[in-house]
């Protein structure tokens, strides 16, 4: 049987969910600051190669910045690496902050592995999720098919043309051969390089999840385009 | 900005922007600023000078989107970008293809045609 836990975030429960039993997840959610951030009196212990979860209630170029400077002095990422992993973060949070209707914002955590040049990234709402802003206008009703939909270009929930940015990313992290996961409501979908893998999930997530694994050591400078520039 | 004379005009998106550079509403103000230049200026230089943009939603709200309103040679002919970083370089062209593709889809139908005309009284 599962035995919920409550998350709390300034002292007002947020979201409930199964404590892990493995050892090597729980010293993970030690490491990344969950306790600390949701749990009433947490501690946690911070591990060098992780970013401390962060809530960010609006657009910040400064935090980006820094984490990818952060990220950076452990690792010496290529410009282009550097380029890429700011998009993937800004587009993501310009998402959430346009899109998301989330009361507290958002959640990031990162985590980089030096020997295998390799940098996750999560990004994380409790807002409405995709299918609420996607249904009505492009008539869907799963989350998986409205996850599907977000990373196609000029999808948008806006009245205007939209929606270039997760068509990017993705594109981004298939030509590294990175990763692109999306938790959305009950829908995860795992969007690799060569395959994409859809699961419906008993449980629903309130919200949206997205982690990127991104290839640090892979020179796929963002260059979608063959043809030659117009500008 | 600096006035060069009264025909050419440059634009530093960092000394007007500053780090503004990120959301689409940050992207419609500089839209709606060269929109205004387009009209009395023949020559407008977008100076990209000790900046790295690199949001796709930024570009393509404040430069691809102007493929919807004007013909690319009006575009190209009048708007020159200089000092982008490659990566921002590669993304304007792949967000104006984007939207180039857009237009094109819209031309063929009466609706969309009708969108655009909207836009570009606007």
């Amino acid at each position: 049987m599962n035995h919920y836990r409550q998350c709390y975030f300034n002292r007002t429960a947020v979201i409930k969910y199964v404590p892990p039993e493995n050892k090597k997840l729980k010293d993970y959610l030690s490491q990344i600051g969950f306790n600390k951030f949701f749990h009433l009196n947490g501690t946690d212990i911070h591990k060098d190669t992780s970013v401390e979860l962060m809530q960010l209630t609006a657009l910040n170029p400064l935090y980006i910045e820094n984490l990818i400077i952060l990220i950076d002095s452990k690792m010496r990422l290529s410009q282009g690496v550097k380029d890429s992993l700011k998009m993937s973060l800004q587009e993501i949070l310009t998402n959430v902050f346009d899109h998301s209707k989330s009361e507290n914002g958002c959640f990031v955590c990162a985590q980089y592995y030096p020997s295998r040049m390799t940098i996750r990234l999560c990004i994380t709402d409790f807002g409405v999720g995709i299918l609420s802003n996607l249904k009505k206008k492009y008539g869907i009703s799963t989350d998986i098919a409205a996850i599907k939909l977000s990373v196609k270009e000029g999808v948008t929930s806006r009245p205007q043309s939209a929606g270039f940015g997760l068509s990017i990313i993705r594109s981004f992290l298939k030509m590294n051969e990175g990763t692109l996961s999306i938790i959305s409501g009950k829908g995860k979908i795992n969007f690799y390089s060569n395959k994409v893998e859809s699961y419906n999930m008993t449980k629903g997530f309130e919200g949206t999840a997205a982690n990127l694994k991104i290839n640090a050591n892979k020179e796929s400078y963002y260059s979608l385009t063959e043809e030659e520039y117009i500008f | 900005m600096i006035v060069k004379d009264r025909k050419e005009f440059h634009v530093d998106i960092k000394k007007m922007a500053g780090t503004d550079t990120v959301s689409r509403e940050h992207g419609r103000k500089i839209r709606k600023h060269i929109e205004l230049l387009l009209k009395v200026k023949d020559s407008i230089t977008i100076d990209f000078s000790n900046l790295s943009i690199a949001s796709p939603s930024f570009i393509d709200e404040a430069f691809a989107k102007l493929m919807l309103k004007y013909p690319l040679d009006e575009v190209r002919t009048k708007l020159l970008f200089v000092n982008m970083t490659e990566f921002d370089r590669a993304l304007l062209n792949d967000l104006v293809r984007a939207r180039i593709r857009e237009r094109t889809l819209l031309e063929e139908t009466p609706k969309g045609r009708f969108q655009l005309a909207i836009k570009r009284n606007r």
